[in-house]
């Protein structure tokens, strides 16, 4: 029965490497290296360490907002901190470029597993994606080069230098993400509206120097500076300890934020707040949020903790119960363990399989305060 | 979809797909984030053969804290608490990471059975017997493997005799010598009690020279 439960939990649409069939593990590889060590996602707003490991920008501050100074990279445990956070608005791309060249992959790499099979080096799998996109995903003249995800960092850098591969406004182009037929002028607009989750699309290189020509242009020039955030500034750490209810109020109306709950509910909002809105300045232009939008996500994320906190007191509930019971377990077992030990260290530690009567009760005792015997055989 | 459902999603996914670790997670309840996962012995250990169950629960602020976990199946290991369970490992306390995963801890558990670290013990009985005699000890914990880890359906023979020599069942899950037993049970003592203090008191190897029979037999008086 559980094995069924299992499925329907699996059936629920979750993107992940073992998408791939694994007759090109290749991909599989690929697929896992574009994606946050912690979240298991997608890179979102990747940002690299000192030592070099990326991590998406939300899930490193989080990190670091646990583990304060003594805070580690979570792959090598070199030590790390905030300001050591940089942007790596390469890997975005590729992310971004990932993610619209996936579906494509998937469904040349699923009915043809042989094909698939044979392409365990990057030159193949640059093959494979090359020609599903030509003939379908890419009709417009833009797209003359497709380029693997490694030639495409390279390329990143210089992406700005406008190429003379720009198609006119009246050619009709495939929308990259539902591949319909639209004029290029008004595949900003159509994308914008319905079929883009994000509204850049990086793809290829001479495709981003046309979207970045494109977006020069005064119209969309306007349309970015509408949905950046008013001010795009980092908000700088705060010793909440140090701060003035008053204070902390204030900083909280500052930034447009709930002034319910107590103190500690300020604090963790603030910290959170400001945890999203630097992780959201760690993502390229394109890609980032607007303030709503982040508002928006504060607030799932208290709703998800007080949904916790709720099942916590329900737990604390049954403990309050139960309290004379575990007393009276405890109470039998204490003077039953002092005489029947030698030495304290047995009593602490944990005996072999009930062989006598007077070990089951022992046993009970030591389920209950699991934790303290760990912290006694430490 | 909160992310750490969606992680331990993808977790589980990838140890369903992947054949060649051998590592199993299933549910437990309708609960995701409480789980039970196995994993075969290794090879070349006193516990190649046997199958080893652990719970997992995933806590509330998963990845970022350490998931929880313990030995759900016996085992006799001088790390892992022969009667609760418990593990000790640095990765399940202050040496986790978030880009651990469920199947990579796993794997961890496993290389835990090839090399017992007696000096940081969980078990400090278990790794008591590990430092004196190390044969004495392989040969307990080949013995636990085959009464508490084996599948039911291979080793249905042997279990079945094992209940059967009930006496002789518990001296070897003790780790102690039957001639040992017998000397002090045949002085009046209960032979549970004799058991008792014996492990206790580490009569194995070169510790039987060095304890003597009185102060058995004060241990036996208390």
């Amino acid at each position: 029965m559980n094995s069924v439960k299992l499925k329907t939990l699996l059936a629920q649409d979750i993107s992940d490497p073992t998408d791939f069939p694994k007759e090109a593990p290749s991909l599989q590889t690929l697929d896992a290296a574009v994606r946050c060590g912690i979240c298991a996602n997608y890179f979102d707003g990747p940002v690299s360490l000192l030592c070099g490991h990326c991590f998406c920008s939300l899930c490193i501050r989080d990190v670091i907002s646990r583990q304060g100074s003594k805070a580690v990279c979570p792959t090598c445990r070199t030590n790390m901190n905030e300001s050591q956070l940089r942007p790596n608005p390469g890997m975005e791309d590729v992310v971004t470029a990932w993610k619209l060249a996936r579906p494509c992959i998937l469904t040349l790499a699923k009915p043809k597993p042989n094909e698939a099979a044979s392409a365990p080096d990057t030159p193949d799998r640059h093959l494979t994606k090359k020609r599903k996109r030509s003939p379908s995903c890419v009709p417009g003249p833009s797209r003359t080069s497709s380029s693997d995800a490694k030639s495409e960092v390279d390329v990143i850098p210089s992406s700005d230098a406008p190429t003379g591969d720009v198609p006119k406004p009246d050619d009709p182009v495939a929308c990259p993400l539902c591949a319909k037929i639209v004029r290029y002028e008004e595949i900003n607009k159509h994308m914008d509206n319905k079929c883009a989750p994000s509204p850049s699309n990086a793809p290829p290189k001479s495709q981003k120097a046309a979207w970045s020509s494109l977006m020069q242009g005064p119209k969309s020039k306007g349309k970015e500076k509408e949905k950046a955030p008013a001010v795009d500034e980092y908000l700088p750490k705060v010793s909440y300890d140090t701060l003035k209810d008053k204070q902390l109020k204030d900083k909280l109306a500052e930034q447009g934020l709930a002034v319910t709950g107590d103190r500690a509910m300020w604090t963790e909002r603030l910290q959170r707040w400001t945890m999203l809105w630097n992780a959201n300045l760690d993502k390229s232009a394109g890609h980032r949020q607007s303030r709503g939008e982040l508002h928006k996500e504060l607030k799932r994320w208290e709703e998800e903790r007080k949904n916790r906190k709720k099942k916590a007191t329900v737990d604390e509930d049954h403990a309050k119960k139960q309290n004379e019971e575990f007393k009276k377990l405890v109470a039998a077992a204490r003077p039953k363990k002092s005489k029947g030990s030698g030495s304290a260290v047995a009593a602490s530690s944990s005996p072999p399989p009930p062989s006598s009567a007077v070990q089951p009760s022992e046993q009970d005792v030591i389920v209950i305060d699991d934790d303290l015997e760990m912290q006694d055989d430490l | 979809m909160d992310a750490r459902l969606r992680r331990v999603n993808k977790e589980i996914a990838d140890c369903k797909n992947d054949k060649t670790s051998n590592i199993r997670i299933d549910l437990v309840d309708s609960s995701p984030f409480h789980l039970k996962g196995s994993f075969p012995g290794p090879e070349d250990t006193p516990y190649q053969g046997g199958l080893f169950e652990v719970d997992i629960v995933i806590p509330d602020s998963y990845p970022f804290q350490p998931v929880k976990m313990k030995f759900i199946t016996k085992v006799y290991h001088p790390n892992v608490s022969s009667a609760s369970g418990a593990i000790c490992l640095d990765i399940l306390k202050d040496a986790w990471s978030p880009v651990l995963t469920l199947k990579s801890t796993l794997i961890s558990l496993q290389s835990l059975l090839c090399s017992p670290e007696p000096n940081d013990p969980q078990d400090a009985e278990v790794a008591k017997h590990y430092t004196t005699s190390k044969r004495s000890f392989e040969e307990t914990a080949i013995y636990w493997t085959k009464t508490y880890a084996m599948p039911r359906g291979g080793a249905g023979a042997e279990t079945a005799q094992a209940a059967k020599t009930d006496t002789r069942d518990e001296v070897a899950i003790a780790g102690l010598e039957a001639a040992h037993v017998d000397q002090f049970e045949a002085l009046g003592f209960p032979r549970g009690k004799v058991i008792d203090v014996l492990r206790r008191l580490n009569y194995r190897g070169a510790n039987v020279a060095k304890i003597t029979e009185d102060r058995v037999v004060e241990e036996l008086l208390k």
